[in-house]
């Protein structure tokens, strides 16, 4: 699966690109001609089924691949191994009949252009999945399915659908995360995320290897409908239109198992027979056990539902423990495990058509009775003949009756199981015991459905009826067809198509040959079926007798209400909450905690200081009498100074001045009496003089300046023109410095003289 | 080929001046004459872009422009133009074109249109004078340069507690500068040069050199938004006007970041963190705040608020892959810039374009909002699927690469703490465009109700509240016009197109770009 080793072939990525882009063609399309866009879309699968043919054939020779070293800083690897291409002409070959199948059933939907964008987008994804020669590539696409199969899966966009929207989004996004995880840390660790035996490199790692496991077995898991991780998917399959249901079931929870299947039997297991298998058996009991009780509990879960799709939901969960008891046989039975290995991919390829099929058909019955109660509806084998003959087939398939699809299967996983116990633990005779009773169960709820939905008596309100069209007398027929066909010749599908995928797998070659010389027809094998079949017809016959059939199953019985819906409400309102709480306490009150309280303290510190201040040196004495405060003494200090000072001058001027006043006293009289007697006139005149000169020179000073200011005015005001207002001259409100921001101009003026000096410098 | 290196490093100083003394002309000239602004902001965001294209093949391949102006010496203005610092100029210019664009459509007609314009040019100036600088001392004065204008951009709010986020942003600069400033007069006492372009000048792990390092992370871990530094921000981008949360968010968050890479590969080296533990504090503080963000993310009811602790997150990533001291995180954490940029730049024009064609910003009353404003959504729809990690989108990239150096330095919970946090990210951003488009349609007495609570505050005066009432279904076709709609497109397109090209050109440059420090 190494990009080196593998022939060149363009083939996988057009087989991708053609649902992707014409995906957006058909959306487009649905705006203005509904019908060319049906056959548009039937076309682009129908061509995908026939290119994906072209490539099973050219891979059934050689490995072929196309990569694109650039993607994403990391490359795009779609090498192909047969594995991957029988498990894209399978989907594809399910998409092109529920394509054909949606013509009919979506005529009475709302957004169908809508529905068929995402349809194909949603193909893509799913192609692509099995396209990618490593997990990187393989996470790519399988992100793009879960996303655009969402719009699917809320179709209706009532209140439920979107709960079961909600559930189905963001389990996918974590199981996508999760699958990131194990993805980051394998590339990591060994540099390469190819599909191929990396075992051996691993051996260094200790509990890294678990956790890796587990992050991927959770990731491919919570798609495959593996218990506890199921919840989404009786939620999801059954709101979502049927041909989107049939592929939900029919295909695309097979992602999750050919995922479980890539990882625990290829990549956690080592190249050869000279290595240690021990972390294989570990991971491939737990995966039995997983397997044993998905399948038991949902298959008793599903006796009880009154919701015809529930209950195929519920099967659908079931039916993919089946898969993965498989996968786990594969892993744990390790160079033996081709048993258990083609069991399940047989079990896939025979789920496909009978789980597609029955989604189908029951859709054809809601979409002219738009009831989905068991109770409701009943007797409607008149109005759909064909329906009801091929329901009867894949029912027959799924509950395993000899010369159904279903058989050769379920006697492989059997064989499988059984070997499984003869080679290893002693409680997995519990697993065959219980393996049993729920190919039982499956039979009661299917024949329960069959009952209820086209014999015993019509209810009085359902009357007319539509009756089925050709269109989807044909697909059921086709569908039909491949179910007998499996079913009349397993030894021939078995050896030709099934064994050669286990090509990129290590298995040992006796045990490859010893399983096509299997022989399906043994007398142990069909009154093991008997038997089941018995148990099963028995219990349909005692409940649906006695009434039990509609009895609810109470609320601690669901793992939702038991434990996820709890521990995600706490989570959300825990995170919430704290997340609010930290805002809060972060965001408000701490930053503006944290400044008003230094503001408080820079305040509080100034205060005090400024008190202790004023204590000490401004006011009065201290109450206690003893010390004055410093300030009051050196004021007293000081003016007793002053007064010493002034008793000593007292004592040395006051005594003498007895000759100044004497001198002062001929002053006086000269003043008062000589200069009044001859200095009047003289006075006089020059005052008058200086009178007259002062009043010339100030008039000739007032005419200066009233003339040049009114010149100097009128200069200023030509100049400036500072009387324009802001209406006016254009150039002149630019030039203005009164329409400015002035002190902004200020300061830029400023810097940029700064800035011309600094340049000069340079 | 002398010549034209001469020609080439004269280039720089025009990419700095043009906006620069645009920024000032349309404060002073443009108040009453709309068209010259317009004519100005556009020529001087798009001159910019087409000197720094002019650059980038000489640059690509190996030149370094270096220039010096003895301003204020000793120390003088320089710049330096290498490959890292190409890439982040090209994403500064680039960003600075459409935003520049988007805001003169977002701000017509309001009556702080022009001071807004011109400090948008001038903080857009500031952030091309950071990434051109030649020496942190130059990185500095941009650095409070920038700062000191977006507080002012930040005041134009108009909402009651504007003052007092830019008030907040105002002090947390402050202290930003105050602090970098001592780590520089350190770093110049101890070694005598500030210049980028050594791979480490610090030869030895003393106390001083240490407090060097403290105050580094903390004043770029203010800008950047690290948490308990975070402060500012929410409040900044919740109650500005939101072209100033898109340039913080696009650009200006970004200089932090690309302060604490040239402190860690110029001033420090490396090598020289590897030997020695002071990074792991950061590391620390790194995760805490992917997982505060996001989970504080989770509780927000406003739009903005939302976008702005998811940017905290996001920028955490970046610290993260810094903090690593790995090659490849490097990597990772530069594309994540340019990545961050690209989603968050989307989202928060949708969140513009959204507020202004409906009046609408609580997540809450956003459902339907989708039949309004189709396209808008959609591009908010992809630019979620970027931010969670999706595959073919940018994010998915720097953090492959981010977790590949997490793995490479034996620290494989920080992976964990990548992956929830991108699990948030999808709970808290799925849902809002899911809404949108999906989901029941609202009662029509719901309906009802909203107009009769919309005449009830118009009656009562407070017509700022009624535009939070606008009905979600109700009302018809509301998308931005062209000048709006043109950057959203555009940033939509960068979220995706690099991951499907077949040479993905930013993550080459930073890969050749970053052999500089190793």
């Amino acid at each position: 699966m190494t990009p080196l080793t593998t022939p060149h072939s363009i083939l996988p990525l057009v087989i991708v690109l053609i649902p992707l882009l014409f995906s957006m063609a058909v959306g487009y399309l649905g705006k203005k001609a509904e019908h060319y866009r049906n056959v548009l879309a039937v076309f682009v699968t129908g061509i995908t089924f026939l290119l994906a043919m072209i490539l099973y054939l050219k891979v059934s020779v050689q490995p072929v691949g196309f990569y694109i070293d650039t993607f994403l800083g990391f490359g795009l690897n779609l090498c192909v191994d047969s594995l991957g291409a029988f498990f894209t002409l399978l989907s594809s070959f399910i998409w092109f009949l529920a394509t054909v199948f949606s013509w009919t059933y979506m005529s009475h939907e709302q957004a169908r252009s809508r529905y068929y964008f995402f349809l194909l987008l949603t193909e893509a994804g799913c192609l692509g999945v099995f396209l990618t020669g490593d997990l990187f590539s393989l996470f790519f696409f399988f992100e793009l399915m879960s996303l655009a199969s969402y719009p699917l899966v809320v179709h209706a966009e009532t209140k439920e659908a979107m709960d079961a929207g909600q559930s189905y989004l963001f389990l996918g996004v974590a199981g996508g995360l999760s699958l990131l995880l194990g993805i980051i840390l394998l590339n990591g660790f060994l540099g390469t995320v190819a599909l191929q035996p990396l075992l051996h490199k691993m051996y260094g790692l200790g509990a890294y290897r678990y956790l890796i496991a587990g992050l991927l077995l959770v990731g491919f898991g919570i798609k495959a409908g593996m218990a506890p991780l199921h919840i989404w998917l009786p939620k999801a399959h059954p709101v979502a239109p049927s041909p989107a249901s049939a592929l939900l079931s029919g295909i695309m929870i097979k992602t999750g198992a050919y995922g479980i299947l890539r990882v625990a039997a290829l990549i956690f297991t080592p190249p050869g027979e000279g290595f240690s298998w021990s972390f294989v058996n570990t991971s491939g009991f737990l995966i039995i056990w997983l397997g044993i009780v998905t399948m038991s509990m949902a298959a008793f879960i599903a006796l009880f539902q009154s919701n015809i799709k529930r209950i195929l939901a519920y099967s659908s969960v079931s039916q993919m423990g089946y898969m993965l008891m498989g996968i786990g046989c594969a892993a744990y039975l390790g160079l033996d495990g081709p048993v258990g290995f083609s069991g399940s991919v047989f079990h896939i390829l025979n789920h496909a058509f009978f789980k597609a099929g029955m989604f189908m058909m029951v859709g054809a019955v809601y979409a002219r009775t738009h009831r989905l109660q068991l109770t409701e509806l009943g007797g409607l084998k008149e109005e759909f003949p064909v329906t009801a003959f091929t329901f009867l087939i894949a029912a027959c398939g799924i509950a395993g009756v000899p010369g159904f699809n279903g058989y050769a299967s379920k006697t492989l996983l059997h064989h499988a199981l059984v070997e499984a116990f003869h080679h290893g633990h002693v409680s997995l005779w519990y697993a065959e015991k219980i393996f049993v009773l729920t190919s039982a169960c499956t039979v009661c709820y299917i024949l329960k459905l069959y009952r209820g939905i086209f014999l015993g008596k019509r209810p009085y309100d359902l009357e007319a009826v539509a009756k089925e069209p050709l269109s989807e007398k044909i697909v059921f027929g086709a569908i039909a067809f491949f179910i007998v066909c499996i079913g009349l010749f397993p030894q021939a599908v078995l050896a030709k198509v099934v064994l050669p995928l286990s090509r990129g797998f290590i298995y040992d070659h006796h045990a490859l040959v010893h399983l096509t010389e299997i022989n399906f027809w043994t007398v142990k094998d069909l009154l093991s079926i008997v038997i089941t079949l018995g148990i099963g017809v028995g219990l349909n016959l005692f409940l649906s007798k006695r009434g039990l059939f509609n009895i609810k199953l109470p609320g601690w019985l669901s793992i939702e209400l038991l434990i996820f819906r709890p521990v995600i409400r706490a989570l959300f309102f825990a995170f919430t909450s704290i997340g609010d709480c930290l805002e809060k306490a972060i965001n408000n009150l701490v930053f503006w905690q944290v400044i008003r309280a230094l503001l408080f303290v820079f305040t509080a510190t100034g205060d005090c200081l400024e008190r202790a201040i004023n204590s000490l040196y401004m006011k009065g004495p201290a109450p206690s009498g003893k010390g004055k405060p410093v300030l009051q003494m050196l004021f007293n200090l000081f003016i007793k100074c002053g007064e010493t000072t002034n008793k000593l001058l007292d004592g040395v001027f006051v005594k003498g001045y007895r000759p100044f006043l004497a001198l002062s006293k001929a002053l006086d009289s000269f003043d008062n009496v000589t200069i009044q007697r001859w200095g009047g006139k003289t006075a006089y005149l020059g005052s008058v003089t200086r009178e007259s000169i002062y009043s010339t020179w100030m008039k000739g000073i007032t005419l200066y300046l009233k003339r040049t200011h009114s010149v100097s005015r009128k200069a200023f005001f030509a100049l400036i023109k500072a009387d324009y207002d802001t209406k006016g001259d254009p150039f002149y409100q630019m030039i203005n410095p009164l329409n400015y921001n002035f002190d902004l101009f200020v300061v830029w003026s400023v810097l940029l003289i700064i800035l011309i000096l600094g340049l000069q410098l340079i | 080929m002398l010549l034209t290196e001469r020609c080439l490093s004269s280039l720089p100083y025009f990419i700095l001046v043009v906006p620069l003394a645009a920024g000032l002309s349309v404060y002073l000239f443009c108040r009453e004459r709309g068209f010259l602004r317009q004519v100005l902001v556009t020529l001087s965001t798009i001159i910019p872009l087409a000197l720094v294209l002019l650059l980038v093949p000489f640059i690509q391949k190996g030149i370094v422009l270096t220039g010096k102006l003895d301003l204020l010496p000793p120390l003088g203005f320089s710049y330096r133009l290498d490959r890292l610092s190409l890439y982040i100029l090209v994403l500064f210019v680039f960003f600075g074109f459409f935003v520049s664009l988007y805001t003169q459509e977002y701000m017509k007609n309001d009556n702080q249109e022009n001071s807004f314009m011109a400090f948008l040019l001038l903080v857009l100036g500031g952030c091309y004078g950071v990434a051109l600088s030649g020496d942190f001392f130059t990185f500095f004065l941009f650095f409070e340069f920038m700062s000191l204008m977006y507080f002012v951009l930040l005041a134009h709010g108009q909402h009651e507690r504007s003052t007092g986020a830019s008030l907040k942003f105002l002090f947390m600069a402050i202290i930003a500068g105050v602090v970098l400033f001592l780590a520089l007069v350190i770093i110049y006492r101890e070694t005598g040069s500030l210049a980028f372009g050594s791979s480490g000048l610090i030869t030895d792990s003393s106390a001083l050199n240490m407090i060097a390092f403290v105050g580094f992370v903390i004043a770029l871990g203010i800008k950047a938004a690290l948490f308990p530094l975070h402060l500012w921000l929410p409040d900044a981008y919740t109650y500005a006007p939101l072209p100033a949360a898109v340039i913080s968010s696009v650009i200006m968050l970004k200089t932090g970041v690309y302060g604490l890479m040239r402190a860690f590969g110029d001033v420090f080296g490396f090598a020289f963190l590897k030997t020695l533990d002071w990074s792991q504090a950061l590391l620390m503080l790194a995760a805490v705040t992917i997982l505060f963000g996001s989970l504080v993310a989770l509780s927000q009811d406003d739009l903005i608020r939302r976008l702005a602790y998811s940017g905290i997150a996001q920028v955490g990533y970046i610290i993260l892959g810094i903090a690593l001291l790995s090659e490849t995180a490097l990597i990772g954490a530069s594309y994540h810039i340019l990545a961050h940029a690209f989603m968050k730049g989307t989202m928060f024009l949708c969140a513009g374009s959204i507020i202004k064609g409906t009046g609408l910003r609580k997540i809450s009353r956003l459902r339907g909002v989708g039949y309004r404003l189709p396209v808008t959504m959609i591009c908010f729809f992809i630019a979620s699927l970027t931010a969670v990690g999706i595959p073919p989108f940018n994010i998915f990239i720097s953090k492959w690469f981010i977790g590949m150096g997490a793995l490479e330095s034996g620290l494989p919970l920080l992976v964990l703490v990548l992956l929830i946090s991108s699990f948030l990210n999808a709970c808290y951003y799925l849902p809002i465009a899911i809404n949108a488009f999906l989901g029941k349609k609202r009662q029509l007495h719901h309906l009802f109700q909203d107009v009769q609570e919309a005449s009830l505050y118009a009656a009562a005066g407070l017509a700022g509240q009624t535009a939070d009432l606008h009905l979600g279904f109700g009302g018809g076709w509301a998308e931005p016009p062209l000048r709006m709609m043109l950057p959203t497109l555009v940033l939509t397109l960068g979220c995706v197109i690099f991951g499907l090209l077949s040479s993905n050109w930013p993550l080459e440059l930073i890969k050749s770009g970053l052999k500089a420090f190793f």
